[in-house]
């Protein structure tokens, strides 16, 4: 449903670093199945895949509110990880499809958790993941406003 | 022309072992300001990604113990920015097979990463 050029109109990220090629279904505030197909001669490493899931895990949370530049519509960055567990690693030319649930956003801060799957096999499981997204101006120098230490309320 | 490779991910950060003694290992790094990476992360705004933090734990762990394979990030918090000029003092401690990675600027805490990695590897 959404291609390399929609989701570049809804994230920032761009070669080398845009590790998102496909969205094929995404229930909005809820959940989405993203995809993307190494095209390098190695295989992916397993920060890159996490990267990956969270570019996915992006789409989800701003695809009706746009943000293709930071510039003017602000920074995405993490602020933590939890319970991020690999399998074995994506290979050049497999398409590792990424599951992604939204848990919560609070404001500009979302968190969320899922998997990543070949086929049927499990290549990573995402406890959870927390982003936000930082005003350019306020990121630097800035010292982060305490962004892993938003709480979830639940 | 549009490069669609991956990056190769902190690759070429120039990553010095301080010492490794018993159960700690302690590393500097320098994140590489000329990384493809960052004409896509960000255009006209260079931020370093979050997982390159992890990524240089981890290969600080690798330089201690080669045959390290990464099985969990248990667990990661990033507290600050950190500017592609900034040296990283990475700071590791085993812990019961977690390998427990405090990061600081100029003394200043970056971040928090816990890595476990597969038996007998670790």
């Amino acid at each position: 449903m959404l291609d390399r050029d929609d989701i570049r109109r809804l994230i920032p990220h761009r070669p080398p670093m845009l590790l998102v090629d496909r969205v094929s279904e995404l229930v909005p505030r809820r959940r989405l199945v993203g995809s993307y197909t190494v095209t390098g001669p190695r295989p992916l490493p397993a920060v890159l895949l996490l990267e990956s899931w969270g570019q996915a895990a992006l789409v989800l949370i701003r695809h009706d509110r746009p943000m293709p530049d930071v510039l003017t519509d602000g920074v995405p960055i993490a602020g933590a990880f939890e319970g991020i567990r690999f399998g074995r690693p994506v290979l050049p030319g497999e398409t590792v499809e990424h599951r992604v649930e939204l848990i919560r956003l609070i404001a500009d801060t979302g968190f969320v958790r899922g998997e990543s799957v070949i086929g049927t096999e499990v290549v990573m499981q995402v406890g959870r993941l927390v982003g936000a997204v930082r005003p350019a101006a306020a990121l630097r120098p800035a010292v982060l406003a305490g962004v892993s230490d938003v709480k979830e309320s639940t | 022309m549009t490069i669609l490779i991956p990056p190769e991910c902190a690759t070429s950060a120039r990553i010095d072992l301080d010492h490794t003694s018993g159960d700690e290992i302690v590393a500097r790094i320098r994140p590489d300001r000329d990384d493809p990476v960052f004409a896509g992360h960000y255009p006209g705004f260079p931020l370093l990604p979050g997982v390159y933090i992890v990524e240089y734990v981890h290969r600080a762990v690798l330089a201690a113990v080669p045959s390290a394979i990464l099985a969990e990030l248990v667990s990661c918090r990033f507290l600050r920015t950190i500017d592609l000029d900034d040296e990283l003092v990475v700071s590791i401690r085993c812990d019961g097979g977690l390998y427990r990675g405090a990061v600081a600027v100029s003394g200043v805490p970056a971040a928090e990463v816990v890595l476990r990695y597969q038996e007998g590897d670790g």
